[in-house]
């Protein structure tokens, strides 16, 4: 009776993909399925995301990559991950990942590793960032975590040192992808977005009210750090466009792990 | 285009889908009341009963409505048995328990409920020229009773109707009758007033008077207008009556010649009588005036009133002759007048010469009338003695009254007349009446007497149960859509797109971790718990409050 109750209801939802190890077995977050199933439909919605950015701005290349939203709790921290991963993916390209939330860092928590040293180290030159250049991190993936808590962020943010620190790691890699705060709640992500090629800003559908991601658009505008583009998670599809043809068959082209619910 | 709109209907119901647990609360939980009440609710009955029209032309149509002279009876006889009396009297009949004094409100509602959409029903089937009663009620022996009710005061407000028009219609004839008897009477005790005095002066007169009295009061007409005797005395009085007038007239004008005479005084106008009397036109107006009053003094003689619109004819006639006399008169006054006025410059000798010849015309005229009177009594003499009657004073007074009993005879024998119209009038419309009202007992005839309905109404409660489920859904859709409506956050790509006009990169379907799903059917399950327990509730509890 459960099981037709189940069959029947699940003719009107959508397909949700539920992780089923919230932890993987190195530690890594469950979610980030760019690495713990790559072949599902969610890991091929980031590699369209990434395909995208190639072709973004072809006549000049974005380098450093700047991720942030209008509030807290709307996936940048997971689509930054999963995005880094699935660029460093690509043979051929170096890809880091800097955790610049420093405030509340995530990254740590998601990849299982230390949250020091890190990043906050580097800017007030306690740390060396050779240590995370030498070798990825996260498979192909380096990463910088948060480092030790500050008191003052913004300032250290601000500092001329970044500056310095952008051109060492320009030279080296291919993607730099820096993971911020929140745009209303502090000015982090607009001071670093000044000096990046490319803001990006995530939106959590069915979460984000509009008017505040118009503001936080607006906000980044003001600060100079315009998004370029925007990247909307936790996106479900209708259930009309669902039973058309072509969705119907891009969803069940690729076999995946999560179950309907 | 056609995808498009297959799209838009999704889109309409798409918002439900996304909160599928509003729409199903919303119908268990009023689904679920509706159903306990449905469980005990009154069902309705309702009883029946038929009435035709017959006997009435079928073949009759008025208007252009093509409404048939039953349909006309049938809407009037509707509409008179309803009225506030009517329906008096069936809660009565039905309900003697409830009276206005008694129990106000209930007997107000009653009574607003019959009269009202819900109370007795009559429906005039037009093809089958049939009257249908129906009463809906919670009881059966009620429905019953109230359209039993129904039909009795209809077949009463019917007769009621009917003798109402009757009796306003005989009531006025009535009343004529009446006026028209009582004149009749008036002059029977009129004649018969004469007659007694006749009969008693009879043993007081002669022979000859007491022929002619018995004559009278026989009621035979008298010899004495077969011989035209009596057209001869009306001349005979009137002629007299208006040579009199004439002689006193120039008497007093002799009085004012000789006074005048005698004073000195003469005036510059002096009426002279000769001048228009001896005017050609004055003469045949005098003429025309008299043959038209010979006229009137035939049609007298023989009977006629005196307000007969033949003799107001000629008396009309008169008027305008004696106004034309009046102005040429007032003609030769004028020239007169002129004339005399020399005189007036005259020495009084001469005006008083011309009195003098004045006076003495006018003592011939008055010799002249004296002598028409003196010849006119001798003619009337000789023929009353021709005729075998004796002078007396007796006979004149006799058949003075002949002749008026005459006249109150033609008077009565009019009036007769119109008291027979009006009687055979009354008749007429008596059996009418008494036609219209058998015809009206039989006109209605009850086809089918109302029975205790045995079954109520079918459906009662499936169609509550459908309107309960109706109104839940559609309830459920309107909160969905207010919830809709009240999130503004984004939901598509193209929504962010098109919001802050930065193309979208990608966009990320939702991952779920297990304890989100855990939490969700956590939640679907208590809803779903929450939900049986209410249905349960319901029911059980339904019996108290229904």
């Amino acid at each position: 009776m459960r099981y037709l109750f189940g069959r029947i209801a699940s003719f009107f939802t959508p397909p949700v993909y539920v992780v089923k190890k919230p932890k993987a077995a190195n530690g890594v977050d469950g979610r980030i399925l760019a690495y713990t199933d790559n072949n599902s439909t969610i890991a091929e919605q980031y590699r369209v995301l990434r395909t995208n950015l190639y072709s973004f701005s072809p006549e000049k290349p974005i380098k450093t990559i700047l991720l942030t939203s209008s509030q807290s709790e709307e996936g940048k921290t997971l689509t930054s991950v999963n995005l880094a991963y699935t660029l460093s993916l690509d043979i051929g390209k170096k890809v880091i990942l800097i955790d610049s939330d420093l405030r509340r860092p995530a990254v740590h928590k998601m990849l299982g590793c230390d949250r020091k040293p890190g990043f906050a180290d580097i800017l007030s030159g306690k740390a060396d960032i050779e240590y995370f250049l030498s070798k990825p991190a996260f498979g192909n993936l380096h990463v910088i975590p948060t480092g030790t808590i500050v008191d003052n962020p913004s300032e250290m943010l601000s500092s001329g040192k970044i500056k310095d620190l952008l051109e060492i790691l320009k030279a080296r890699f291919d993607y730099i992808i820096f993971d911020t705060p929140p745009v209303i709640n502090v000015t982090d992500a607009s001071v670093l977005g000044s000096i990046c090629d490319a803001v990006f800003l995530v939106v959590k559908a069915g979460v984000t009210p509009k008017d505040m991601v118009e503001e936080s658009y607006n906000m980044l505008k003001r600060a100079q750090a315009q998004p370029k583009a925007t990247i909307l998670t936790n996106v479900i599809i209708p259930i009309h466009q669902y039973y058309r043809a072509s969705y119907r068959y891009y969803y069940r082209y690729r076999y995946g792990h999560g179950r309907r619910v | 285009m056609e995808k498009e709109k297959a799209i838009d209907v999704y889109e309409m119901i798409g918002f439900v889908l996304r909160h599928p647990w509003i729409l199903v609360s919303s119908v268990v939980i009023i689904m679920s009341t509706v159903s306990a009440q449905v469980d005990y609710m009154d069902l309705l009955y309702e009883a029946e009963g038929l009435i035709s029209f017959e006997g009435a032309s079928e073949e009759e149509t008025y208007s252009k409505r093509d409404l048939s002279a039953n349909e006309i009876k049938a809407n009037a006889i509707m509409q008179r048995t309803l009225v506030s009396g009517n329906v008096e009297k069936i809660m009565t009949k039905v309900w003697p328990d409830v009276t206005e004094s008694g129990d106000p409100e209930r007997y107000d509602r009653l009574h607003k409920r019959l009269r009202g959409q819900n109370g007795i029903k009559m429906n005039y089937n037009k093809r089958s020229d049939i009257l249908e009663i129906s009463y809906r009620d919670t009881d059966p022996n009620i429905c019953r009773k109230v359209v039993e009710a129904t039909i009795s005061a209809l077949e009463e407000e019917n007769k009621t109707a009917v003798r109402k028009k009757i009796e306003t219609g005989l009531g006025f004839l009535r009343e004529q009758g009446r006026y028209y008897k009582k004149i009749i009477n008036d002059i029977e005790s009129k004649i018969a007033a004469i007659i007694t005095v006749l009969k008693e002066k009879a043993n007081s007169v002669g022979k000859k008077e007491r022929l002619l009295i018995s004559e009278i009061t026989d009621g035979v007409n008298t010899s004495l207008l077969e011989q035209g005797a009596m057209l001869k005395m009306a001349q005979y009085e009137e002629k007299t009556f208006e040579l009199n007038m004439q002689l006193l007239e120039a008497e007093k004008k002799k009085e004012n010649l000789e006074e005048m005479l005698a004073s000195g005084e003469f005036p510059a106008t002096i009426k002279t009588e000769q001048d228009h009397r001896g005017d050609t036109y004055v003469e045949e107006y005098s003429k025309m005036i008299a043959e038209k009053q010979l006229g009137i003094t035939n049609l007298r003689a023989q009977g006629y009133l005196a307000a007969h619109p033949e003799i107001a004819k000629l008396k009309k006639v008169i008027e305008a002759l004696k106004d034309l006399i009046e102005n040429r008169a007032q003609e030769l006054e004028g020239e007169s007048l002129i004339r005399l006025s020399d005189m007036a410059g005259m020495a009084g000798k001469e005006a008083a010469a011309e009195v003098k010849v004045q006076i003495r015309q006018t003592e011939l005229e008055i010799d002249t009338l004296k002598d028409k009177i003196d010849m006119l009594n001798e003619q009337y003499r000789e023929q009353t003695q021709a005729a075998d009657i004796a002078e007396t004073p007796e006979m004149r007074e006799i058949s003075a009254q002949a002749a008026r009993i005459n006249e109150l005879r033609k008077e009565l024998e009019i009036n007769n007349g119109y008291y027979d119209n009006i009687r055979k009038q009354t008749e007429e419309k008596e059996l009418k009446s008494r036609m219209e009202e058998a015809e009206a007992g039989v006109n209605i005839v009850v086809i089918e007497r109302p029975r205790v309905p045995t079954d109520p109404l079918p459906f009662q409660r499936q169609q509550r149960l459908l309107i309960g489920l109706v109104f839940s859904v559609f309830i459920g859709i309107s909160i969905a859509y207010v919830i809709e409506s009240l999130d503004n956050s984004i939901r598509s790509a193209s929504e962010l797109r098109e919001l802050l006009r930065a193309p979208v990169l990608g966009s990320i379907d939702r991952i779920s971790t297990l304890r989100e799903h855990a939490a969700k059917s956590f939640r679907r399950r208590a809803i779903m718990l929450f939900l049986a327990g209410f249905f349960i509730f319901s029911r059980i509890f339904g019996r108290f409050l229904f």
